[in-house]
């Protein structure tokens, strides 16, 4: 098993290990199968640290987030918040864990009720605040709008009034709003403009920076892992295909996978057309037959190999810190 | 490849909404699609893409109307044209392929049998035969086992495979015109680039054109041969992509690209601002409240259209 | 996905608010509210008392609609009927509201068997033809005002439950729900701080309707002897009283309250459908 961590002198704040999460799928009017949406996942964050998921869709990110928040309860494996389990946290001390882990949330006008004003989504983020009183709520979100950029009268607007950005930061500013530990960011920018992402990135780099917030990021766009992440995972229908530093992994991908994402990403602008031809990953996500213990990128791999499918694929560390799930891949680096 | 032009939009003006609140959300747009070419067409929320497309097709929603403008297919002027004539456009001369596929497909009817009818209603002939080209469609699209696979329901589609019906649907009667609305939007990123490859793949074999609307530069790059900067209901700039993505000369176009190209450094760069409100008439360049470089008389007057070099026309007082 | 803040002038909304106002069932409604109100000062009569030297008079300057079989005067008495039936028919959908909007909305966000057993009770409840469910009840309880009102709401309970239930279906996996679960909401917090307000605009989009239906009911159980007691005036009761003397030619004990019972109902219905039209556009 490799430990997937950052430097050794920082403690882990959150720690997931083996995670893992089934579903039962019902597929026909009779046939019912077992999904694994995350299977043996593990990863730690630091404070003041950014650990990046990247995959597409079925590689069980959002399940992740659920299974962090406490929200799910997983199948097997542990989650370590401050070196207690999630489940001690959840009978001892509930809403000190909720406090202490947000989310952020993909969609900005789905992720608030359209009947409440912001002022009032925000003071009902501080609901477990025990240590401010109505009155200092009140102020506190003035002073979380300003922290994320809007103007204290914002508080007064309804979600339906407001653009996309400004929704988000104030998606940010309640996420804050509990005084939070460690922060879930589920595709915080991909229903954005383009011209207002990099804003948004900003903000949560200053945050982060003032506020020493470990984050999780969950995205598919890599321009944005590689702005803010210092780690990243590379998921694949719920198993981590690759792993390691950020930059290492965006500049020297090795799984099959991560090198089709990374081209599929890049294209056009920067001209790596031949590249993409090599490593074109074909078909579509494929659920797998439940018993198959092969690599689960097998049909759609222009690499495959026999060998592929028959023997189950483990996560081995081939450089200093970077992990990838696949037997040929140093092989296909060097051709 | 065929110099003369196939669809010409000039000056197009669209207002859509109820009375007390009437947005207008073109002002002005002009493009133009020759033979053989593939526009790309990039915006961002708000910059009046989508109603372009639709108002060239005449699918405009019911509180829209086209105020002003023309639009021109093959030389003829297709304002004037009535509702049934239009429909003997769509779909035959000039077909369309929105976002969100498994639910552009009406989840009632088999998707074979809605590529069928298309085929059936501009070619005529028998219902077997519209069905063998279905299928045959189908196959085209690199659709495994397209026999069965047309008996099948939209709901029982993938996102990416959903696409490729809806591509095989709008390519049945091969129409010369292709319109392609954010395609590719909300598809994984390694099934995106299948998908741009299968449209231009076969625009590029019946030599036929395409217009493609996306908010994503990388999209238009890899798939247009020419591109139109399209901001709160105009267009900003256009010409042929390598000079416009390469020499791009509006100060939007060059910020948009800045945003995309981000190295991995301190600070992402952005747009700071809101696009304006497009309830309200402008005066002055629709860009120039958030122009970083923006003028006196960026505010006071509109900004013609301006040649830079062939191919290549901006909308800029700075040009 | 940019949308912008509604912002008309402020001489707009007032336009807007007077040509609202001007709209004849907003206008009819109103008159009818006023007139249930402000009835003991408007009756030129008393409603109660029989005078029968004055039996079946015509409409005249003294009697604008004439005298009934009991010589009272059948201005005043559609007067004070207003108030027997504007008020049972709000009662009593609000009563229906009470009930059903929280028993639906729990059902539809917590699912399981507390929602089987919901859908289960409101077949039941919806399952007998109202009209003679009213019938049963009342014989077995008798005929008061309050009753009147129990049994009213008892019927919109299941029509308020299943609508506000298909309202919070969808909403159970949104992203804000998720959001205030973070936030430590528990489930039954969730329903009332989140869940509830959303449901408020389209059950009272239905409040008219249900309002239009009461009055209708209370008339017609009145019509056949089950509804309001005789002596207290009510509109359906005063048609049956009259219904007998149509075809004597004395058409005005029946008509003028029918016509104020075929008012309201198309009033509210009006009105009703105008704010259903306006929700479902805006939401």
């Amino acid at each position: 098993m490799v430990v997937a961590g950052n430097s050794v002198e920082n403690v882990s704040l959150l720690e997931a290990r083996d995670l893992t999460k089934r579903f039962r799928v019902r597929q026909s009017w009779t046939r019912r199968t077992v999904v694994t949406a995350v299977d043996g996942l593990t990863f730690q964050v630091q404070a003041g640290r950014t650990v990046a998921l990247v995959g597409e869709s079925g590689c069980g990110k959002t399940t992740v987030g659920k299974l962090l928040l406490g929200l799910l309860k997983q199948d097997e494996g542990l989650v370590y918040f401050r070196g207690r389990t999630l489940l001690e946290w959840m009978s001892q001390a509930p809403s000190e864990y909720r406090q202490a882990v947000q989310m952020v949330f993909q969609n900005p006008l789905a992720s608030f009720n359209p009947m409440m004003s912001i002022g009032a989504t925000l003071m009902d983020a501080m609901r477990l605040r025990n240590d401010l009183d109505h009155k200092a709520r009140r102020m506190e979100v003035t002073q979380l709008l300003h922290r994320v950029g809007l103007e204290a009268d914002f508080a007064q607007r309804y979600p339906s009034e407001m653009s996309g950005g400004q929704l988000q930061r104030v998606g940010i500013a309640r996420a804050l709003a509990p005084n939070p530990e460690v922060v879930f960011l589920d595709e915080p920018t991909s229903a954005l403009d383009m011209s207002v992402r990099g804003q948004i990135i900003n903000l949560l780099l200053d945050l982060q920076a003032e506020d020493r917030l470990a984050y999780i990021l969950v995205a598919h766009d890599l321009r944005v892992v590689r702005a803010i992440a210092h780690y990243m995972l590379v998921m694949y229908l719920g198993q981590v295909v690759e792993e390691g530093p950020a930059d290492e992994v965006l500049t020297h991908p090795l799984h099959p996978y991560t090198r089709g994402l990374l081209a599929a990403t890049l294209a056009g602008l920067l001209n790596h057309v031949e590249e993409r031809q090599r490593v074109r990953v074909s078909g579509e996500v494929l659920q797998l037959p439940p018993g198959y213990q092969g690599c689960k990128l097998y049909r759609r791999c222009p690499f495959a190999h026999s060998r592929c499918q028959e023997e189950p694929q483990m996560l081995q560390e081939v450089a200093s810190n970077h992990a990838v799930r696949c037997w040929r891949a140093l092989d296909i680096a060097e051709a | 490849m065929n110099q003369s032009v196939l669809l010409e939009v000039n000056d197009l003006r669209v207002e859509v909404g109820r009375a007390d609140n009437r947005v207008r959300a073109i002002r002005g747009a002009s493009l133009t699609v020759q033979r053989g070419s593939r526009l790309g067409v990039i915006g961002e929320s708000g910059s009046g893409k989508t109603m372009t497309a639709l108002a060239i097709l005449r699918l405009l929603p019911a509180t829209g109307i086209i105020t002003g403008g023309a639009i021109s297919y093959c030389g003829q002027n297709l304002l004037p044209l009535s509702e049934s004539e239009m429909q003997g456009v769509r779909g035959k001369e000039i077909s369309m392929v929105f976002q969100n596929a498994v639910s552009a497909l009406n989840p009632l009817f088999s998707v074979g049998q809605q590529i069928a009818d298309v085929y059936r209603y501009h070619e005529g002939g028998s219902a077997e035969r519209a069905w063998a080209k279905a299928v045959a469609m189908l196959d085209a699209m690199g659709i495994p086992d397209p026999e069965r696979r047309a008996r099948a329901y939209p709901h029982q589609y993938s996102g990416g495979m959903a696409q490729r019906a809806m591509i095989a649907m709008a390519l049945v009667c091969s129409p010369k015109l292709l319109i392609a609305d954010e395609p590719t939007t909300g598809l994984d990123l390694t099934i995106q680039a299948q998908v741009l490859d299968l449209i231009k793949e076969h625009v590029q074999r019946s030599d036929a054109s395409l217009l493609l609307i996306s908010h994503d530069i990388a999209v238009i790059a890899e798939t247009c041969t020419e591109v139109a900067v399209m901001y709160a209901g105009e267009i900003l700039e256009a010409g042929h992509l390598e000079n416009v993505l390469g020499k791009p000369s509006s100060p939007y176009t060059k910020a948009l690209l800045e945003c995309f190209e981000a190295e991995s450094g301190a600070r992402l760069p952005y747009i700071a601002g809101r696009v304006p409100d497009l309830r309200h008439e402008m005066i002055g360049c629709p860009f120039a409240p958030r122009c970083p470089v923006a003028q006196a008389v960026c505010h006071q007057e509109h900004p013609e259209h301006r040649e830079l070099e062939p191919k290549h026309w901006v909308a800029c007082h700075l040009a | 996905m940019t949308v912008g803040a509604a912002s008309i002038s402020f001489q707009e909304s007032i336009a807007g608010r007077i040509r609202w106002l001007l709209w004849p069932p907003v206008l009819i409604l109103g008159l009818l509210v006023f007139c249930a109100i402000f009835a003991p000062l408007l009756a030129p009569y008393d409603p109660v008392t029989p005078v029968p030297a004055e039996k079946l008079l015509p409409p005249s300057p003294e009697h604008w609609f004439g005298t009934d079989p009991y010589g009272m005067d059948v201005f005043s008495r559609v007067l004070y009927a207003a108030r027997v039936d504007v008020s049972v028919a709000i009662a009593s959908v609000l009563l229906g509201i009470l009930v059903g909007l929280p028993l639906g909305a729990l059902a539809g966000f917590v699912r399981g068997w507390f929602d089987e057993g919901m859908m289960r009770l409101v077949e039941v409840m919806q399952a007998f033809p109202q009209i003679l469910f009213a019938m049963a009840v009342i014989a077995a309880v008798g005929n008061n005002l309050a009753n009147l009102v129990l049994i009213l709401a008892f019927l919109n309970v299941p029509v308020y439950l299943k609508m506000v239930r298909s309202v919070t279906l969808p909403l159970q996996d949104s992203d804000f729900v998720l959001a205030a679960r973070c936030a430590g909401h528990s489930t039954l917090s969730l329903v009332f701080r989140h869940i509830i307000p959303n449901t408020l605009v389209p059950a009272f989009s239905q409040f008219s309707l249900s309002c239009a239906y009461a009055v209708q009911m209370v008339a017609g159980l009145s019509f056949i002897g089950l509804g309001v007691r005789v002596p207290q005036p009510e509109w359906g009761s005063m048609i049956s009283l009259g219904a007998n003397f149509i075809i004597f030619g004395k058409w005005w004990p029946a008509v003028f309250p029918g016509l104020a019972v075929f008012l309201t109902a198309y009033s509210l219905n009006a009105l009703g459908h105008r704010l259903r039209r306006a929700v479902l556009r805006e939401t």
